[in-house]
């Protein structure tokens, strides 16, 4: 429970206190890859879903399959909001904890590798 | 006496000669190979062994290139290859067939105008009671896309990769529901899926052209020679990428409708996307409302708005993709929400839980401009 608490806090302060700089150091790792499957994560506070990409490149021109936490708000560029088959690329923050599936008192954690910022853009969905 | 009997038989001779030529005509006119009823998907009578005939003296509309329905080998079946070939014949004869009906992309369905515009196409030679075609259309030596048509040496799975990530998703999916119907955490092993990535990748495309516009494709993995599929059977060859990586090319006169883009090198085949080929004047495509709200998992959803084709759509949601809905009337478009994914999840839950999801069309008029959002309870 604390864990989902402290995580909550965490991306409302991402938003509540806003980007104060463009530049990719101050956001975290960039990213890129294509959301193939999306999951809500039901048992954290607030909206955030899981997101699987495959493949996912993160900091390196090697693909890896691997999942993101992305918060669902809009993102800062087009096509506004990710979603499965798409390729998104954009700033994660390195938190893997965070995303809860489940009902209570069955709630479960999912692996991911970080935290997407709002600093992030979309392609129009066209795949799957 | 002999002089008589030649005389009469001369006589009868041209006589039977001016008979026939006063019968063949009226044989060729009445036995003239044209259309006479309306055929649709599931049909089988004799008229569709001409509407394939016709069909098949255009390459550009051929029912098969080997086997049944094949030129010569014309079967009284309406199956999809048939239909295939007269949505084909009705895009190239949008102006006559499709336009005229208050449409911008092929039925299928050969009605009315389709069947003028067939007959219209073929003209006919009876000989001995077999019945011949004289094509009247577009020879073989002028297919405007003979050049882009798929060889045989060409062939490949355009949808290895693409199948490659189903199994990714299917595997995923099925390893969280197991987990939340027995009450534990999921384990997943992004490891093992190392092998089924492609390092060719499509990442973003101009998603709807018609026959003459530029065609542009971002990713990764492009090499200076690539080719292009536009579906599986026609191809773009030997694109190199420009200075920013980026693929670009000139968009054949294909027929309506939608079509997987798909980039090949020596590196391997890339992810699908959509490109959507548009008629002369596409209608736009619109959500203005979405019911019940909020979803459900299971829910029979009714999207309203404009430009949904009567098959053939594509809803795309954040949760995954539902192919082939259908729309009666282009104003509402139904269908069962229920992704795999969200299986477990829905099992477990009250549906109380509102997240919010997004939800597209795409079909062969085009794309909604932006997903419009709504709310689902797990």
């Amino acid at each position: 429970m604390k864990i989902k608490y402290f995580f909550a806090l965490l991306v409302a302060s991402l938003f509540f206190f806003g980007i104060k700089s463009a530049h990719a150091q101050d956001l975290g790792l960039p990213y890129g890859g294509l959301d193939d499957f999306i999951v809500p994560c039901t048992c954290t506070i607030g909206f955030v879903n899981w997101e699987v990409f495959a493949p996912l490149y993160i900091s390196s021109d090697i693909p890896e399959a691997g999942a993101l936490n992305v918060p669902i708000t809009p993102t800062a560029f087009a096509d506004y909001y990710l979603t499965s088959g798409m390729y998104a690329l954009g700033d994660e923050e390195p938190i893997g904890a965070g995303c809860f599936i489940g009902v209570e008192p069955y709630c479960f954690p999912l692996p991911a590798e970080g935290l997407v910022t709002p600093f992030t853009g979309t392609s129009p969905a066209g795949f799957f | 006496m002999e002089y008589k009997k030649i005389f009469i038989r001369r006589s009868l001779f041209a006589l039977g000669i001016s008979s026939l030529a006063l019968v063949s005509p009226v044989l060729a006119a009445s036995s003239g190979l044209t259309i006479s009823q309306n055929l649709s998907l599931g049909a089988q009578n004799p008229a569709v062994i001409t509407l394939q005939q016709i069909l098949n003296s255009n390459p550009a509309t051929e029912v098969a290139q080997n086997g049944p329905g094949s030129p010569g080998n014309e079967t009284n079946y309406f199956g999809l290859k048939t239909q295939a070939a007269v949505m084909a014949f009705q895009s190239l004869h949008a102006s006559q067939v499709l336009f005229p009906a208050g449409l911008s992309s092929p039925s299928g369905f050969v009605g009315p105008l389709t069947r003028s515009a067939l007959n219209n196409s073929a003209g006919v030679i009876i000989s001995s009671g077999n019945t011949q075609i004289q094509p009247t259309s577009t020879p073989v030596s002028s297919d405007p896309l003979a050049s882009y048509r798929v060889t045989p040496a060409e062939q490949i799975n355009i949808y290895g990769s693409d199948q490659n990530i189903h199994s990714i998703q299917q595997d995923i999916s099925n390893t969280i529901n197991s987990a939340l119907a027995s009450h534990t955490a999921p384990n997943i092993n992004f490891q093992k899926y190392k092998s089924l990535l492609t390092s060719v990748v499509i990442s973003s495309a101009t998603h709807t052209g018609q026959a003459g516009s530029t065609i542009t494709i971002g990713g990764r993995g492009f090499l200076s020679t690539n080719n292009i599929y536009i579906g599986p059977n026609f191809i773009i060859r030997n694109v190199a990428a420009d200075i920013s990586g980026t693929l670009s090319f000139t968009l054949p006169p294909l027929p309506v409708g939608m079509y997987d883009l798909v980039v090949s090198n020596q590196n391997g085949v890339s992810n699908s996307t959509l490109l959507v080929v548009q008629g002369q004047n596409p209608i736009s495509v619109s959500i203005t409302s979405v019911s019940p709200t909020p979803l459900h998992f299971g829910s029979a959803v009714t999207l309203t708005g404009s430009g949904f084709a009567t098959s053939g759509n594509k809803v795309v949601t954040t949760f995954g993709t539902i192919d082939n809905a259908s729309s009666t009337d282009g104003k509402t478009l139904t269908f069962t929400f229920a992704p795999d994914q969200l299986k477990g999840i829905a099992a477990a839950g009250k549906g109380t839980k509102l997240t919010p999801m997004g939800i597209q069309v795409i079909n062969n008029n085009g794309y909604t401009v932006q997903p419009t959002q709504v709310q689902l309870g797990l």
